[in-house]
């Protein structure tokens, strides 16, 4: 049996242990239908020659193993920067969730980031209540000094207007009149083109 | 000291209502809902679920694209899966999960490998067909062993009207009938991974399924114990722990939902006799579809801790003959001292702690069990995207009294946990920091911390480990300045 309560093997070692090789075996003649191993060996020999290293080269579209992330993830980076200063992400909320996992991860430390969390009718409107709810919420629930406002795609494509939005959430009373909220589109050429392209191409369809 | 159940109760309560003091008034109103505490013989916990977050809240939720790519698709071990928009999302959500696989990755599988479109302005502007196309040639022209592509759309795919549809149709027919599944998983629909989910299992519907021609494997002979597992993602090898058990009883495990997956195994799988579904949540989608098509029955099972796997075991054992039946006896007979040994070693220790959890969509209630086996008590427990059928399955995990909070946020959980001081928190990668800063044990429960696996006789060894070795630690009795100590 691999396993035992003296010496408790986990994933680095447990599958090494021969009832895991087994059913490996049995798993990949029987049930995965893989190219023969001889064709692997002959495809990893070609990805060293010089064919390959030509095709990959010629790539212009496809992108493999990039070594970048995207802009608002800059301007979160900036905002955690400074003393007491919550950065409001406006789109959608899965962009958040993955910045606040990507820092921990890397820093081994709590990220505190929020979203203004738009979905699918706010695709269809704007997301100008997302962002009046949102600065109200964070600002009363966290506390924070100042408020550093970016966006994702989604809101940069549909074009929402953040210094128009921050103006009427502080109308409205979600954070104070003179409070900082400084905000920054991470794309800020497709603010204002973007939705006319848009409206053009959908048009042409 | 202890507490009563009604007290318990009551303590819950006030704790929510200070709680929702901080939220403005109309906010506060619809958080209310989503917070509460389990009733014995109630049908579900009474909280809502599966809505929209509230803006600004700091809510753990994800995205479509993650319950697509993230969830479903990534683990595929053989297809190339292109996060097809900025470079974002891709980025985040690469070799981030630790679904274990094995294979040659570059070559016939390409799982912790990132493959983008790498939209740029003028891709939106443009549109992104054109490159959608020139990418899958450079695919097949560099990764010639690649037995399927999908193209997890990214939110701008959605918004700018692009055809992924029509581009993967026409370079299928040209690659000869290659399997290219566009998945329109796009961030903004719906309202969390839930829906990304089951996107994932109706583009597996229509493009692997529908597509596939039944007698392409002529080699595949069925047995009358072919069994398939649906809904295990093999976290730290978990699908591989609960695979094992499986054959030892008899059955043959035909495919493996998608955890170390092929598609072989997918396209495979409507010849199976019975489907075993442990995460409901992200498959029971494809589980009804594969019961009403082809009239495969499916079974939930949960290989949490030894009491769930003997109560699982017999359930699928069920299923089939005597023969099967006896050796599902044999296998729980033969892992007992495994188990007795383990709780010998950890009960003691572990004996009467308290946890408090928050998961995803099954985690919450699924691991109970396991906790239980050790002699712990779960307190509080709640869905990052969990639907009420959920909570109404948690109605059978959870005791009288426990704290339920759907889709919490960061400011409440923060606060429950500071008022109810749990010797244990098991959640993510976000609120790990936050809760050891506090001084309170913390594993994740998505990732398993990097340990695992965690299901089977073999995950619970693990798992016993692993929460002795957060909670025992001896660092906790530091954490406190020796002049801050006997003030």
């Amino acid at each position: 049996m691999p396993q035992s309560a003296d010496k408790i093997l986990d994933h680095e070692l447990l599958f090494r242990e021969p009832e895991y090789q087994e059913i490996f075996r049995t798993k990949k003649e029987n049930f995965e239908f893989n190219h023969p191993d001889e064709q692997i060996k002959q495809i990893v020999e070609w990805t060293k020659s010089e064919d390959y290293r030509q095709k990959n080269f010629a790539r212009d579209s496809l992108t493999v193993n990039p070594a970048k992330a995207c802009q608002p993830l800059g301007a979160v980076y900036v905002a955690n920067g400074f003393h007491k200063t919550l950065s409001f992400v406006h789109g959608s909320q899965g962009c958040v969730a993955y910045y606040r996992s990507h820092f921990s991860r890397h820093f081994k430390e709590p990220t505190s980031c929020v979203s203004s969390s738009m979905t699918e009718d706010a695709a269809v409107f704007g997301g100008m209540n997302n962002m009046i709810d949102g600065l109200a919420n964070a600002y009363n629930l966290y506390k924070p000094e100042m408020i550093a406002v970016s966006t994702t795609c989604m809101a940069e494509v549909i074009g929402d207007d953040l210094d128009a939005f921050i103006k009427n959430s502080k109308q409205k009373g979600s954070v104070p009149e003179d409070y900082d909220v400084p905000f920054a589109h991470p794309q800020a050429l497709l603010g204002r083109q973007g939705r006319d392209y848009n409206a053009a191409r959908a048009r042409a369809r | 000291m202890s507490v009563t159940v009604e007290e318990r109760k009551a303590a819950n309560k006030a704790l929510i209502d200070e709680v929702l003091k901080a939220y403005p008034e109309k906010m506060a109103k619809r958080r209310a809902k989503h917070l509460g505490t389990f009733e014995d013989g109630k049908p579900d916990c009474g909280v809502k679920s599966n809505i929209k977050s509230l803006p600004g809240v700091m809510t753990i939720r994800g995205c479509a694209y993650a319950g697509s790519k993230g969830v479903v698709w990534g683990p595929i071990k053989d297809m190339i899966h292109i996060s097809h928009g900025p470079v974002g999302c891709g980025q985040y959500s690469w070799a981030a999960r630790r679904n274990y696989y094995i294979g040659t990755t570059g070559i016939d599988t390409f799982v912790t490998m990132q493959f983008t479109s790498d939209f740029q302005e003028k891709d939106i502007v443009f549109g992104g067909d054109k490159k959608l196309d020139k990418i899958i040639d450079e695919i097949q022209a560099l990764f010639p062993l690649n037995k399927g592509i999908s193209i997890q759309s990214e939110c701008p795919i959605g918004l700018i009207g692009d055809d992924i549809e029509a581009v993967s149709k026409k370079k299928s027919a040209q690659y000869e009938g290659h399997t290219i599944v566009p998945v329109r998983c796009e961030g903004f629909r719906g309202v969390s991974q839930s829906l990304g989910h089951h996107l994932a299992n109706d583009a597996i519907r229509d493009w692997v399924f529908d597509k596939a021609d039944p007698d392409k494997r002529p080699d595949f002979v069925s047995t009358p114990y072919d069994v398939a597992i649906i809904g295990d993602y093999n976290i730290g090898g978990d699908a591989w722990s609960s695979r094992i058990l499986l054959e030892e009883i008899g059955l043959r495990v035909i495919a493996q939902w998608s955890g170390d997956g092929s598609i072989a195994e997918l396209e495979n799988t409507p010849k199976a006799k019975l489907n075993v579904l442990h995460c409901y949540r992200s498959m029971n989608y494809i589980s009804r579809h594969m019961e009403e098509k082809y009239g495969i029955p499916w079974v939930e099972y949960n290989f949490f801790g030894p009491t769930m796997i003997e109560k699982s075991l017999r359930e699928i054992a069920s299923h089939f003959d005597d023969t099967i039946k006896a050796n599902a006896e044999k296998v729980i007979a033969k892992y007992r001292p495994l188990v007795d040994a383990v709780n010998a070693k950890f009960r003691p220790r572990l004996q009467d702690k308290t946890v408090m959890l928050f998961v995803g969509g099954l985690r919450p209630r699924h691991v109970i069990g396991a906790y239980e086996d050790l002699g712990m008590n779960v307190v509080g427990t709640g869905y990052e995207f969990g639907h009420n059928d959920d909570y109404q399955r948690t109605t059978h995990y959870v005791k009288d009294g426990t704290l339920i909070y759907d889709d919490v946020t960061g400011y409440e959980f923060e606060k429950f946990v500071e008022q109810i001081q749990p010797d244990l928190v098991g959640s993510g990668i976000k609120e790990k920091y936050v809760f050891q800063k506090m001084g309170v044990p913390f594993r994740q429960m998505h990732s398993w911390d990097y340990s695992g696996p965690y299901h089977g006789y073999d995950g619970y060894a693990i798992f016993a480990r692993d929460m002795d070795m957060a909670i025992s630690s001896p660092v906790w009795g530091l954490a406190k300045a020796p002049w801050k100590k006997n003030a």
